[in-house]
Order: structure tokens, then C-alpha cells, then sequence
């Protein structure tokens, strides 16, 4: 978790801010999103059930949310690129938990044709 | 005689396994409170450290960059960290919702988490070059246990994302 990939590399510039700033947007192609649903390992909650026990930072956790937010993230971005978008801007995130344990991770943002 | 020679020794493990079980949540009742002002400490001064080396924050909330800088590369930037209550900050926790009122072992846990992923979010900034972090948004969310499984273990997690500017030297 110390180095989650950087999602911009080999695909789309993607921004959470309205616009993408130094360059023009030409046009909008709609609102373009990804998700992933992920359920806890067991093995992972053993250890992090140890370290319930005094607390702090679960990183099994941490390493497993942020790999599925990247998939939520790639997923996002090939619906991007098979609309012909050549980036996101105004990108969020929204997590949800699901019964069982399991957590949704969703991402939504509007994908642009930029000069 | 073989009896209660068996029934002693029975009750000798019943003892045992009750005061090892027990052994855990006494530990984290002496360390989570120390260990969780520790961790805290050290992430706050990790953020003093960074704000006064470089002179500024380098997060915002603001939906733009300053005007009259030109912009080579902006890209979205995200750190997470999922944290938990200790056994024994859950229990306090569990008391303190019997009469309401302010729950401070939770307050802490979720200030930690927000102090640690924002000051990650600063270091990931500058290790890749980013100027400044601008439309920083947080997102909290809880990872609940299972309802049906012996797993009690539940965590908060904390995301932090924004867009990284890298401004024209």
C-alpha cells in the first residue's frame, strides 16, 4: 500500500477536478464507471484479528481495498476508452458494504475528449 | 481417586485456558491506549516535519489550481489506510453506548486514520513530483464483520484522493 501503482500509467489521464488543467476539453462522453464487490480473506482476518487485539492500522486490509480499487479503477477506464474518450475528469469513489462481509468499491467520473 | 485426579486436572486446564484467553485482552487494555498515542504522535510529527521543511501544505480542498501558473501534468492521486478499534478500545466502546455520550477511543482511532492517510498522500506527492494536491476529497467507509462468522473483526477505512498538479518551473 506504501506504493499503489500509479493509475495513469499506460492508459488515460484521469483528474478529479472539473477540468484537466492546460488542456481544452472538446467534448463529453457521458458518465463512465467501474466496480468490484471483494469479500475478506480468512487468512488475511486471522492476522488482522491479531492485531485487533491492540489496534491500529490493519494493513491486510489497506493492501486488499487498494487493489480492488484499482481494478474498480481499470474497469473504469476501459469503458472510457471503448467509448473513444481520451480521459476522465471529475472522478469519486463510493464504497459500500454488502451483506457477508464483502465491500463494493465503486468509481464514477465523466469521461472526456481533450485536445 | 482416578476421578477426581482426572476432575483436578480438568479444572487445571479450564483455569489455564480462561487466564490465556483472558491474557490478550488484558495486554490490549495496558498497550492499545499507549500504542495508539504513539502511533499518532509520530504521524503528526511526520506532517510537522513535512509542512515545516517544505514551507507549505501541500494538500487543498479547492476545486482549481492558482491562477497564472502554467500546468505540465495533473493526475489523480489516492492512499487508503483501514484501520481497527482494539479489543479493548471496542469494549469501552461498547460501555460508553450503553449511556450515550462522546466516545473518545473511537475519536482517536479515526483521527489516526485520517492523519495517516492524508500524510501519505502528501509523501506519495512529492515522491512523484506533484507540485501541489488540489480537490483533496475524503471518503470513510466501515468493512463490517460477517454477520454470521466468529470473525468479530471490523475495520474503518479512510480514503483519500486529489488531483496532483506539476506546475511549469
Amino acid at each position: 500500500m506504501q506504493n499503489q501503482p500509479n493509475v495513469t500509467a499506460g492508459s488515460i489521464p484521469l483528474v478529479n477536478t472539473e477540468t484537466i488543467p492546460g488542456r481544452t476539453i472538446i467534448q463529453t462522453m457521458g458518465v463512465v464507471s467501474g466496480s468490484t464487490v471483494r469479500a475478506k480473506n480468512v487468512f488475511k482476518d486471522i492476522g488482522a484479528g491479531f492485531k485487533s487485539i491492540i489496534g491500529g492500522e490493519l494493513v491486510a486490509y489497506t493492501e486488499l481495498l487498494s487493489e480492488s480499487r484499482q481494478q474498480a479503477l481499470e474497469r473504469m477506464v476501459a469503458d472510457a476508452i471503448g467509448r473513444g474518450a481520451n480521459a476522465i475528469v471529475n472522478v469519486r469513489f463510493a464504497t459500500s458494504s454488502v451483506a457477508g462481509g464483502a465491500s463494493e468499491l465503486f468509481s464514477y467520473g465523466t469521461a472526456v475528449i481533450i485536445e | 481417586m482416578m476421578a477426581s485426579g482426572e476432575n483436578l486436572i480438568g479444572i487445571t486446564i479450564a483455569i489455564l485456558s480462561i487466564s490465556l484467553s483472558g491474557l490478550p485482552f488484558v495486554f490490549s487494555a495496558l498497550y492499545s491506549g499507549r500504542y495508539q498515542k504513539s502511533i499518532t504522535s509520530k504521524c503528526s510529527q511526520r506532517e510537522f516535519d513535512f509542512v515545516s521543511r517544505n514551507g507549505v501544505d501541500n494538500l487543498s480542498n479547492l476545486s482549481g489550481i492558482l491562477p497564472g501558473k502554467g500546468v505540465v501534468n495533473s493526475t489523480l492521486l489516492m492512499e487508503s489506510v483501514v484501520v481497527g478499534a482494539s479489543w479493548w478500545q471496542s469494549f469501552v466502546g461498547f460501555l460508553h453506548s450503553l449511556f450515550g455520550g462522546k466516545i473518545d477511543s473511537f475519536d482517536s482511532v479515526l483521527s489516526f486514520a485520517r492523519l495517516e492517510s492524508m500524510q501519505r498522500l502528501r509523501e506519495k506527492a512529492e515522491r512523484e513530483g506533484y507540485d501541489t494536491v488540489v480537490n483533496m476529497r475524503i471518503e470513510t467507509s466501515s468493512m463490517v464483520a460477517q454477520t454470521n462468522s466468529k470473525s468479530k473483526v471490523a475495520g474503518v477505512e479512510v480514503l483519500v484522493y486529489g488531483t496532483g498538479i506539476r506546475y511549469a518551473k
